[in-house]
């Protein structure tokens, strides 16, 4: 079967983007007294379908893995490019390979913590390539820096490092994906949110006090911002960073995220300005219907749709205050 | 046959031709994307249908033009003889519709594939979308008065 | 007062009051080693309620965090994040002797690799707010090992005081009276018989002087 085209794909986003929840209903969630009342009001849209499967309010992640299936069976029906599509759902793989590679460091099964909805390989090639260590079956890239964990893992076993190689590997991976498919909308997202984590890591570092040679280890690779400018920021005070890149289009983000982290030490703030900075980038470019954009901002619409849920509804069972949930909250797409 | 009359001839091809293509990729673009509405949405179908069909009044020109460059050289009837410098001439006068069908239906695909996008999310907005495609149209209709006015004021 | 079913003789007498003179002072002993234990308890209990305050402040403030991370990460990404722990401790349990009671002690080793930081996560995929509360908690073990330790030991004592508070008051108002009065009865049931006895020697006395006479 060919691929749908991009035309295609556009025309059907732009009807489902109807169906993306509202400001409006955001804020009626967030103002339900319980979870049962939020949880009505999500019913009145497309998630009533899922919320017919599920037990309760607590049962609200089963209500989300239901929807990112949904949304993956949709990407396979019409992205033009699943490959690039693809991309998005490769961060539940690497969440299984952890899992994977932990357990058997731990020696214990830890199957109940492996996600099934949206992953783009199974979890049954995962685990037997993993616990036979036998990486030929997998991916080469994958295989690459399975064989480089091991090696690395031989004296000490440092799962904090195990993750960042896997997180290094995933990123390394997309970008070279989408250099090879000269995806450069694609290529500049991945790029801005590579910058604004290594923004994010440096700020979490500093908030634990930890030097240069900690955060080296966690920078991921591929975007605008080098080591050599995170060096330097180590050097000065933290709230230097806002005057370097007083000049780069994430200034706004950074500035009043890190106000708010120097004031309180939280980075709640700027965790939410930088969905919303990456969310209203994509918006930006979501009219052109001959494109990927129209697909992939839906994508993260929805992505960024299913963490205001699981805000509000963390925040519904267990008895958060609403300013506390209303900080956390999320720009919405439409 | 004269070499006047080739090139009168190869003009209204370029016409037929260049316009068409133009057409097609504009109606199939606006199409796709129609398809994709109407598969979430099938109360949708007319409007957008209204918008893939624009880009298909291009091609129509195209073929409009090279039936009034038949008629003049003859094709039609008893042949006339067409001069190589008159032939030029005509060539010359297909040249604005063929280009600007060409451009003007790939463009005028694209706002369509706008306007669909837009009475997707909106479906009472299709009249303002109909309206901003036909804007493209202007420039179409523009290229096949010149081409006719050359064509006719042409002496053979 | 039930008297004891003694047989009212000079031996038992002696014996009697044996008894009650060990009664008497192992009711003072008894008391002395409750007051004892209620000082120490009290002091116990204070330093228990500190510290059990100071650990539930920073747990109520880490399960926050935890709380937070949660709403910011699905359940599966952050349990594993922390499910591979870079902090191993080993225990040992030895015992210690307060006023003759066992309570334990713990005492800890860290057994951790070197060089590890207890951030067990990368950074890419977790939210910042998961660092706080992993900072609060893994500073927080030694309080509450000492804390354990503290409140086992004033449990073990409260029951040990609760005791001893039952036997003194036994020796108090059962024993110590109960002997007492039995000692009395003893008493004056010789008494009696001495009288009677003397009485009666009179009345023989009489009777045989009137038989002179």
């Amino acid at each position: 079967m060919p691929l749908p085209s991009y035309p295609y794909a556009a025309g059907r986003i732009f009807v489902l983007e109807n169906k993306l929840l509202s400001r409006d209903r955001v804020e009626r969630m967030a103002e339900a007294p319980t979870g049962e009342e939020a949880l009505k009001v999500l019913a009145e849209t497309e998630y009533g379908a899922g919320i017919a499967e599920i037990e309760g309010p607590h049962d609200y992640e089963s209500l989300l893995s239901f929807e990112i299936r949904r949304i993956h069976s949709l990407m396979a029906e019409i992205s033009p490019d699943p490959e690039t599509t693809d991309l998005f759902f490769l961060k539940y793989d690497f969440h299984n390979l952890k899992v994977l590679l932990k357990s058997r460091y731990l020696g214990e099964e830890q199957d109940r913590l492996l996600i099934t909805a949206g992953v783009t390989l199974s979890i049954e090639l995962l685990k037997t390539a993993i616990n036979e260590k036998d990486y030929a079956m997998l991916p080469p890239y994958l295989a690459e820096v399975l064989e480089e964990i091991d090696e690395a893992m031989d004296k000490i076993i440092d799962p904090g490092k195990m993750d960042t190689m896997l997180d290094r590997a995933m990123f390394l991976h997309i970008f070279d994906l989408l250099k090879r498919r000269k995806n450069r909308f694609a290529q500049d997202y991945f790029i801005r949110q590579v910058d604004l984590i290594n923004i994010r890591s440096f700020l979490r570092i500093r908030k634990i006090g930890e030097d240069f040679r900690f955060l080296e280890n966690l920078l991921l690779p591929g975007g605008k911002l080098d080591e050599e400018f995170f060096a330097a920021a180590m050097e000065e005070p933290t709230e230097n960073i806002g005057d370097r890149l007083k000049d780069s289009e994430y200034s706004q983000a950074v500035s009043r995220g890190l106000e708010d982290f120097i004031k309180t030490g939280s980075l709640a703030v700027y965790e939410r300005l930088v969905d919303d900075y990456l969310l209203n980038w994509v918006k930006a470019a979501r009219w052109n219907p001959s494109g990927i954009e129209p697909v992939i901002g839906y994508l993260l619409a929805k992505e960024n749709e299913i963490r205001i849920i699981r805000i509000i509804m963390v925040g519904k069972t267990n008895n958060l205050p609403p300013g506390v949930i209303r900080e956390r909250l999320r720009d919405v797409y439409v | 046959m004269e070499l006047g009359q080739i090139l009168a001839i190869s003009g209204g091809v370029l016409a037929v031709i260049l316009a068409g293509i133009g057409s097609v990729l504009g109606v199939a673009m606006a199409g796709q994307s129609a398809a994709g509405v109407v598969a979430e949405d099938p109360d949708k179908f007319g409007s957008v249908l209204l918008l893939q069909a624009l880009p298909g009044t291009q091609g129509i020109y195209g073929m409009l033009i090279a039936f009034i460059l038949m008629g003049k050289i003859g094709l039609l009837g008893t042949p006339v003889t067409v001069t190589t410098s008159q032939g030029w001439q005509l060539f010359a006068a297909c040249m604005p519709i063929a280009i600007m069908g060409l451009l003007s239906a790939i463009w005028q695909g694209k706002t369509a594939l706008a306007a669909i996008a837009m009475v997707a999310k909106r479906g009472e907005t299709s009249g303002k979308g109909l309206t901003m495609t036909v804007m493209v149209e202007t420039y179409a209709v523009l290229a096949l008065l010149a081409s006719i006015l050359m064509i006719n004021g042409i002496q053979i | 007062m039930a008297l004891m079913r003694v047989n009212p003789t000079r031996m038992e007498l002696s014996r009697l009051k044996k008894r009650l003179a060990v009664a008497i002072r192992g009711h003072k002993l008894l008391k002395d080693k409750r007051d004892e234990m209620m000082r120490r308890f009290v002091e116990l209990i204070k330093k228990n309620k500190e510290m059990r305050e100071q650990v539930e402040a920073r747990l109520t403030q880490a399960l926050g965090e935890f709380l937070m991370a949660r709403a910011l990460m699905s359940a599966e990404v952050l349990e594993e994040s922390v499910m591979y722990p870079t902090r191993r401790y080993d225990l040992k349990i030895s015992k210690r002797n307060i006023m003759n009671v066992n309570v334990p002690k713990i005492d800890y080793e860290e057994t951790s690799q070197e060089g590890l930081s207890p951030y067990s996560y990368g950074f890419a995929a977790t939210s910042g707010e998961l660092d706080g509360a992993v900072a609060t908690l893994s500073g927080l073990l030694p309080e509450m090992l000492e804390l354990a330790e503290i409140e086992k030991t004033s449990q073990m004592l409260a029951e040990e005081i609760e005791k001893t508070r039952r036997r003194v008051n036994a020796l108090e108002f059962i024993m110590i009276p109960q002997l007492e009065e039995t000692i009395r009865y003893i008493t004056m049931k010789m008494d009696e018989d001495e009288r009677a006895s003397r009485i009666r020697l009179m009345k023989v006395k009489d009777m045989i002087e009137q038989r002179r006479a």
